[in-house]
């Protein structure tokens, strides 16, 4: 146990020497601002519009944006989680494939 | 935001993104492709992110989603023994750099996806496991189930020239 | 004594499970593993996830239907009555018995269960096995068992699992394009029939 550990240290150390970051492409920056939209034009409002939307936003729609926000919350969390036992099953999956595709590994029916 | 402050945002992370989807990818042309759509997404959101640290957590996240969707949609029949070798070769050709860093490259192309992934946020990023499970908004158990499997395979597969290396390391 | 404990365990469920068909209620199948707390105390990091038919369908309201992963999920889920997944990792070998197994793989023998993949390895890597449950020839469930000496996962789906979902989806998750294994193309869908 004390000789695997200490295999995990020297490659932990030696992934972390080896793996220092790559240089993008020259150049990369450019080619990225390139592709950028231009900003629209943007009509000015009037300075009272956004504080009389804010009100109206209050009184109209406190308690039911909070409920909604609850739930927002819930859902993501949901999908998070649904998509993470796709993602975990993919794995397993894919860790079956590989034993049975290695020839030579085991036997297999 | 001004184009100019958004160059030295692109600027700033460039390396990183690019480093991300290269070493999840093994191919230069593909990687920036995805690189420079994670900076074009990233623009749509950069005003909403409060902190510096923020932008650094969302450029790591959508680089590594971003660059496993890419990996996903390639052939796999390229990682049995043999194949991998040639493979490599049609790859865009590659600046120099240092042997161990290729042949840890080569030894991460091994590893499934997932767990490609963890292991560069954690060695080259140098997040800790909270944070990655922060970053990819998994559970850190997860995290740390999935590099102690990546080491092990690591360790596995390495060939005699990288054990050599590990024992003057 | 634990060991025995946890066996009696594994009898009831398979009596419950031997019962459960016959009452014909349609009730949320049992995950097929109940040595989930057994493994949870020996494992040095454990991952459970549990989600019902009602919690994928929550879950499903919230993935965006243009396309991309989003809408290759949904269309996925829409269909399952849940997905169970559990992952252990232990510290060293022999947290698990290969008697503890062989009780999990007993409870598809003479059912609607067919064993589609079985793999043994003879370097003591570990053991894969794959059951497909079969309703008028159609995919109604999927388990899968992988094993090695320090890590044990298990994913359980039931409900309608479309091989053609799966298959278009081999790029997407990561889910391998041939499920069928190493025989070459032959789909998921053709080595069920």
């Amino acid at each position: 146990m004390h000789e695997e550990n200490e295999d995990f240290g020297a490659l932990e150390r030696a992934l972390g020497d080896s793996l220092g970051v790559r240089s993008a492409p020259e150049g990369f920056a450019d080619r990225v601002m390139a592709r950028l939209p231009r900003k629209p034009e943007r009509a000015a409002t009037p300075w009272w519009w956004s504080i009389a939307a804010a009100v109206l936003l209050m009184v109209c729609g406190g308690a039911y944006w909070q409920h909604a926000q609850q739930e927002r919350i819930a859902g993501e969390h949901a999908r998070a989680q649904a998509l993470l036992a796709l993602r975990l099953t993919a794995a397993v999956l894919n860790d079956v494939q590989q034993k049975v595709v290695v020839p030579g590994k085991g036997e297999t029916e | 935001m001004e184009h100019a402050e958004f160059r030295q945002i692109v600027v700033e992370h460039q390396a990183r993104v690019f480093s991300i989807a290269y070493r999840i990818l093994a191919d230069r042309g593909v990687a920036e492709e995805v690189a420079q759509d994670v900076f074009l997404a990233l623009y749509g959101v950069v005003d909403g992110l409060a902190s510096a640290d923020h932008i650094a957590a969302w450029v790591r996240r959508v680089a590594v989603h971003r660059a496993t969707d890419a990996l996903r949609r390639r052939p796999r029949t390229l990682h049995a023994a043999g194949q991998l070798e040639d493979w490599m070769a049609q790859c865009s050709p590659e600046p120099a750099a240092s042997a161990q860093t290729l042949s840890m490259e080569r030894l991460l192309l091994d590893l499934p996806a997932m767990q490609r992934s963890l292991v560069l946020l954690r060695y080259q990023e140098d997040l800790t496991p909270d944070e990655i499970a922060a970053t990819l908004g998994m559970p850190v158990a997860t995290v740390k189930s999935y590099l102690q499997r990546a080491l092990k395979h690591l360790r596995t597969r390495a060939s005699e020239t990288w054990k050599e290396y590990m024992r003057h390391a | 004594m634990k060991v025995a404990a946890m066996r009696y365990a594994l009898l009831l469920m398979l009596g419950a499970a031997a019962v459960m068909p016959a009452s014909g209620q349609g009730s949320t199948p049992v995950f097929p593993v109940t040595l989930g707390k057994t493994l949870a105390a020996r494992a040095s990091h454990y991952t459970e996830i549990s989600m019902d038919k009602n919690m994928l369908a929550f879950a499903g309201k919230f993935m965006s239907g243009g396309s991309g992963d989003d809408a290759d999920a949904k269309k996925l889920i829409d269909k399952l009555d849940g997905i169970y997944v559990r992952e252990y990792d232990f510290e060293k070998p022999g947290q698990y018995s290969a008697e503890d197994l062989e009780q999990i793989r007993q409870q598809f023998v003479g059912s609607q269960w067919s064993p589609m993949v079985k793999e043994r390895s003879k370097t003591a890597d570990g053991n894969s096995d794959i059951y497909v449950k079969l309703v008028n020839g159609q995919m109604q469930g999927l388990f899968v068992l992988d094993a090695e000496p320090t890590e044990l996962d298990f994913v359980y789906i039931p409900g309608r699992v479309d091989p053609d979902e799966l298959q278009k989806l081999g790029g997407s998750f990561g889910l391998p394009k041939n499920l069928g294994g190493a025989q070459g193309a032959a789909s998921l869908h053709e080595r069920a029939k």
